[in-house]
């Protein structure tokens, strides 16, 4: 049970940036939260620039503790700050952020209206410096990132689970195991898979706002896009039943045949490196002459190529791959239940009955019309009534609308033309 | 021989429509639930659209846009649809020049916004009269402004400068805007990376040859379906199906993120357009969006005469390549001669063939060469601005 004023343990991991970690103390000072029930655990993960003696000099108003690590990586760092929280919220911000005043109050406010579970804030990218076109794509994905959280009706799914700006109850983060440290890159989705699981409810609070300050170029998000790769790989040794909806499954639903380039990122071979490297190369010209086609299309291999070099990394080459998914094929895994739903009950008294059973699929007809399914989606939460209708709209709005013309709900346009028929036979 | 403009809402459409003595072709805005959906021809008879013939209309109307507005409806579902999201304030602006009975029309319409906005704001671009000022005095929460240098560019300049709101949206003093226009346009600044939204315009009136080919040849209607633009999925030249300055709302940030309207372009200057265009594209190139929002309706009344009518269309050419001129000379943007041949070959040239061959359908050969006069002036004219501009900047 959550005290009306929960305690809150902030936990930054931080790795060689001094001043922002100054910017994001100074932020955390001017939180509405009160600070007698705030703590901030900071671990430093190998830093050589002066953040042990900016920490150590520090004195916040609020409980403060400041670990030191070499350089171990920052699922390491997290976890061994959360290890040493004592509140009823881990709240974990990168070093990298500006929460908004009212950000601990706002995670806070959301625990309350679903206790046990995670809050993702939102997390707008402010970027540091010139803008390129590789650095704009940046900031148009953590932007439409956002924008499919704040999406009305949303379905979390565990990729949803980012650790610059997200809260867990610390009970539940205790009970599903905390991170799992093996994870270098890709953890945040890992344990939102096994928050999911668990049965915790994940939910996007908007007002929750940290904002953060992106200085990620092409070369730093093409090392991601490899590390995304391997991870991936190692999501699916976790957790063999994700293997098959992970996109390096693709391979496997297109017959085996992967751009060439993309192979030879897969076999690890000196021909794909080179190719790879001249092609980085001609990023900046197609950008300096303005061909923003041709210089998307050279990326997207580039991203390709890193993507695939991440997994063959991992698998060690097509074979490993091979035999990675073969494993996947698992006859034993059950199908989820689907429920059966009638919309010609109500939408309000199918929402209340999602809202009860949690099914991971839905069956849905309108009186003895089959009108479609929502099939279950592997790693995303189970349904609640909020899906329905943003669901039918995106997934099923023309074949609802059959059914319920047949049904002869009344609408304008059709009801005259079935009068004209009537009188003409 | 003229066409009737109608404003149907398919709710309540009517049996079938009468009153429209001395027409022989209705156009209509088709309406579900007062959200606009699609537009029909009809032909008329006797004053009459008779029942058969508006059913027949109404069902080349109904696409799966339609059902999708008639199935959210029926859902109780509302847009925007993100959570936590509040419409910016906006401050409304109309720049003109002496005319004053179309400006009283459009401001009129502004008092009777579902979405007040938080002001409006008159521009008065270089006055000959004081008839602007005296109409505004008519109107007590209408704030008047009054900008010497010349051309739209400068007076919507000096509006997003003089406006208090975040967001500023723009309409034209011919224009109409329905009351749901601005509450329609904020909707689509729920994500912080548009800085311009923009909005449907349908023809008030189609009382002449004239006007009707206005709307045939370059309407300023973008379609009914809503359209997100990003230069990751669309090529930022390629900037006329964003929508236009006579409907269209911008973040009052945009001169700080990607600069102001170019003053050597648009209405009153010698290139006579393209400076929305050429605004749209600066946005898409610096990695912002534009969206075009359908719902966001106004009512705009085309060029009566012929002869208007073909200095507009040589305007249109002319503003188009000037704006061009600029992209490729200040802006560098080297992928132009490929989309300027690619108009060239797919449709400017196609047309002045089939206007040679006198082909059924085909567009009046005046207009077809005095865009592509228009086209061969913009250069120069862009040039001649630019010049324009600098000698004002001295005199100032």
């Amino acid at each position: 049970v959550i005290a009306p004023v929960p305690k809150v343990s902030v936990v930054v991991p931080t790795h060689q940036r001094c001043e922002s970690l100054r910017r994001l103390l100074n932020a955390l000072r001017a939180q509405t939260y009160p600070a007698e029930r705030m703590e901030l655990v900071v671990v430093a993960d190998g830093c050589t620039d002066g953040t042990a003696d900016l920490l150590r000099s520090e004195r916040p108003p609020f409980g403060f503790r400041f670990l030191e690590q070499p350089g171990l990586g920052a699922t390491m760092a997290r976890s061994h700050g959360a290890a040493w929280t004592t509140g009823d919220l881990i709240l974990f911000l990168d070093d990298d952020t500006e929460p908004a005043p009212g950000l601990v109050e706002a995670h806070v406010r959301a625990h309350a209206e679903t206790p046990g579970g995670a809050v993702v804030g939102a997390l707008p990218p402010v970027m540091t410096g010139a803008l390129d076109l590789a650095r704009m794509g940046i900031r148009s994905w953590w932007d439409d990132e956002v924008l499919r959280l704040a999406r009305r009706g949303h379905r979390f799914g565990y990729g949803d689970l980012l650790t610059g700006n997200v809260s867990v109850a610390a009970a539940t983060f205790a009970a599903v195991g905390g991170f799992d440290t093996t994870f270098r890159c890709r953890e945040d989705y890992e344990l939102g898979l096994r928050l999911i699981r668990a049965g915790a409810p994940l939910r996007f609070a908007p007002d929750a706002v940290a904002r953060h300050h992106e200085s990620s170029g092409l070369d730093r998000s093409l090392r991601r896009v490899q590390a995304e790769g391997a991870a991936e790989v190692k999501m699916g040794l976790r957790h063999p039943e994700l293997r098959l909806s992970l996109p390096l499954a693709e391979v496997h639903a297109l017959g085996g045949t992967l751009p060439w380039l993309q192979r030879m990122a897969l076999a690890r071979s000196r021909r794909g490196v080179v190719v790879a490297r001249i092609l980085r190369l001609a990023l900046p010209a197609l950008e300096r002459l303005r061909l923003r086609g041709s210089w998307r299309r050279v990326y997207n291999r580039l991203r390709g190529y890193h993507y695939w070099r991440g997994v063959g990394d991992e698998v060690g080459g097509p074979r490993g791959l091979a035999a990675y998914l073969h494993a996947g094929l698992d006859p034993a895994v059950e199908p989820e239940a689907e429920l059966e739903v009638d919309l010609a009950e109500g939408l309000e008294r199918i929402e209340v009955i999602l809202d009860r059973e949690r099914p991971s699929g839905l069956r849905i007809r309108y009186g003895d019309r089959f009108v479609g399914r929502l099939p279950p989606k592997v790693g995303a939460e189970p349904l609640r009534g909020e899906h329905l209708r943003a669901a039918l709209l995106d997934h099923l709005a023309v074949p609802l609308i059959t059914a319920l013309a047949i049904a002869g709900v009344e609408m304008p346009g059709i009801r005259r033309r079935r009068a004209a028929r009537q009188i003409r036979t | 021989v003229a066409t009737a403009v109608l404003d149907l809402e398919l709710s309540t459409r009517p049996r079938e429509i009468s009153g429209l003595d001395g027409y022989d072709r209705a156009f209509a805005l088709v309406r579900l639930h007062g959200r606009p959906v699609g537009q029909a021809l009809f032909a008329v008879a006797g004053g009459r659209v008779a029942e058969g013939e508006l059913d027949a209309g109404l069902l080349e109307v109904a696409d799966e846009n339609l059902w999708r507005a008639w199935i959210a409806r029926w859902m109780g579902w509302t847009e925007p649809a993100s959570a936590g999201f509040d419409p910016p304030a906006a401050s409304v602006v109309v720049c003109t020049r002496d005319r004053p009975d179309d400006l009283r029309v459009c401001v009129e319409a502004l008092t009777r916004l579902d979405h007040p906005p938080l002001e409006v704001v008159v521009v008065d671009n270089r006055p000959a009269t004081s008839s602007t000022v005296d109409l505004v005095r008519a109107f007590p929460g209408v704030r008047y402004v009054r900008e010497d240098r010349p051309g739209a560019s400068a007076a919507r300049n000096r509006g997003l400068r003089e406006a208090r709101g975040e967001v500023v949206a723009f309409t034209d003093d011919d224009a109409v805007p329905d009351p749901a226009w601005l509450g329609a346009l904020l909707t689509g600044f729920d994500d912080p990376l548009v800085l311009c939204v923009t909005g449907l315009t349908m023809p008030r009136e189609l009382e002449t040859r004239a006007q009707e080919w206005s709307e045939r040849h370059s309407p300023f209607g973008r379609g009914f379906r809503r359209a997100v633009f990003d230069h990751s999925w669309h090529d930022p030249l390629h900037a006329s199906p964003m929508g236009a300055s006579v409907n269209m709302a911008l973040r009052r940030s945009v001169p700080d993120l990607v600069g102001l309207f170019d003053e050597a372009l648009g209405p009153g200057t010698p290139s006579c357009s393209g400076e929305d265009h050429e605004l749209f594209t600066r946005i898409l190139a610096r990695g912002y969006r534009v969206v075009y929002e359908p719902s966001a309706l106004c009512w705009h009344r085309h060029r009566r005469t012929w002869e208007d009518l073909r200095r507009m269309v040589f305007g249109y050419g002319a503003g188009v390549y000037a704006a061009w001129t600029r992209e490729l000379f200040v802006e560098g943007e080297l992928g132009l001669p490929r989309l300027a041949w690619g108009w060239l070959r797919h449709d400017q040239a196609p047309a002045l063939a089939r206007a040679l061959l006198r082909r059924p359908g085909s567009v009046p050969l005046d207009l077809v060469l005095a865009e592509l006069r228009g086209c061969a002036a913009g250069p120069w004219r862009y040039l001649a601005g630019r010049r324009r501009l600098r000698r004002l900047e001295r005199a100032a």
